[in-house]
């Protein structure tokens, strides 16, 4: 149905969708046009209501607050994990070094042959033997293996049954494939 | 746009605090965050006791590598990233259930003052509301959990889900599309 502004009923609905049922989030230009279609349309006001509802229903799901004991262990971190990385700022410390511009090369240049002879000796048959965090390399990698199906499946004609179904198999694959391991 | 950015640098100063072993520091970011990523753990997992582990992984390894934050996203995009990381480990080991209960785990002592049919009727509607939430496939449930609950922007999201916005508004748009099928039964009789 054609309202009396410059969305249609169906496009206020995919907006609601999308942004959810608070005008406040939505980007500016469908903001605008979203508060007119509700000044212009007993359909859209129906739909944001509902809308409303259904997020107000969501905030029935209970949710948990840390314990006391929770928050003891969390604070106790620093002492039962003495940090071992030095943050790159306690370069600073040798500021007094007046070659700078040579000392860091040369560190660089030693730090690159140890490197060189660390991986020579950990070399394999099999490859490398690798070290590091996964979980928060992770963090920062955004794991090339996300999801495909659904966003350009979408287009492409898949019911929403069709889309569900590889959501889940792409999801069991990403874990099976192990979240978060190093490339 | 400066208000991003100033936290953006407030959020660095920090972390760099942080990494430098500043332990004042990092009760600061236990402080303003371990409730937010505690849910989100729950939210993900279902259970306490699963989420109370994922909230110490989550910040131990805040503590141990701070120095890897780069303020090119809120700590708490980063700290959200890693609890995922780290939840979704925990499933890939998790010996298979036949439910999460969603709501089992949820503590009562709050509710002693309420009408025993009130507190009923909540209970039931929360059980329906956390079985339509299991229906949705995992990356809306993700979706849904990080926007709606965890209050993060859409781009929020999309970092700690590692894809674009426009995918993240996909999720949320056939998320919320599934919900109000499953729940809009019940949200007329709450009317």
């Amino acid at each position: 149905m054609k309202l009396e502004t410059d969305m249609d009923l169906q496009q206020f609905e995919r907006c609601l969708d999308r942004y959810g049922a608070e005008l406040s989030r939505w980007p500016e230009p469908e903001r605008a046009a979203g508060r007119r279609a509700l000044e212009s349309s007993a359909e859209a006001r129906s739909l944001q209501a509902e809308a409303v509802r259904v997020a107000r229903l969501l905030d029935e799901v209970e949710t948990i607050e840390p314990t006391p004991l929770l928050l003891e262990r969390l604070l106790e971190v620093p002492r039962r994990h003495p940090r071992t990385h030095a943050a790159p700022e306690t370069r600073r410390t040798f500021s007094w070094w007046p070659f700078g511009g040579v000392f860091q090369p040369t560190l660089a240049l030693a730090a690159a042959a140890a490197l060189g002879i660390l991986t020579g000796s950990l070399v394999t048959e099999g490859g490398f033997v690798t070290e590091g965090d996964p979980v928060v390399e992770g963090a920062w990698r955004g794991d090339g293996t996300e999801l495909a199906a659904g966003y350009d499946a979408e287009d492409a004609g898949f019911t929403e049954e069709e889309l569900e179904e590889m959501s889940e198999v792409a999801f069991a694959l990403h874990l099976g494939d192990g979240w978060g391991a190093l490339p | 746009m400066t208000g991003k950015s100033d936290a953006l640098q407030d959020d660095a100063a920090l972390m760099r605090r942080i990494a430098d072993g500043d332990e004042r520091a990092y009760e600061e970011l236990v402080n303003l965050h371990a409730r937010s990523i505690l849910a989100f753990g729950f939210r993900l997992l279902g259970t306490q006791e699963e989420a109370e582990e994922v909230v110490q992984e989550t910040f131990l390894r805040a503590w141990q590598h701070a120095e890897r934050y780069e303020p090119t996203a809120r700590v708490t995009t980063w700290l959200h990233t890693i609890a995922r990381n780290v939840a979704l480990d925990g499933l890939r080991k998790r010996k298979p259930r036949a439910d999460l209960a969603l709501v089992e785990a949820a503590p009562d002592s709050g509710r002693a003052g309420a009408q025993p049919g009130t507190f009923l009727e909540r209970k039931r509607t929360a059980l329906t509301v956390a079985e339509a939430l299991e229906q949705l496939a995992p990356r809306q449930r993700e979706a849904i959990t990080l926007v709606h609950y965890q209050e993060l922007s859409h781009g929020e999201a999309a970092e700690v889900l590692g894809v674009g916005v426009e995918a993240v508004e996909s999720l949320l748009s056939r998320a919320r599309r599934k919900l109000r099928e499953l729940l809009g039964g019940v949200a007329r009789n709450e009317r």
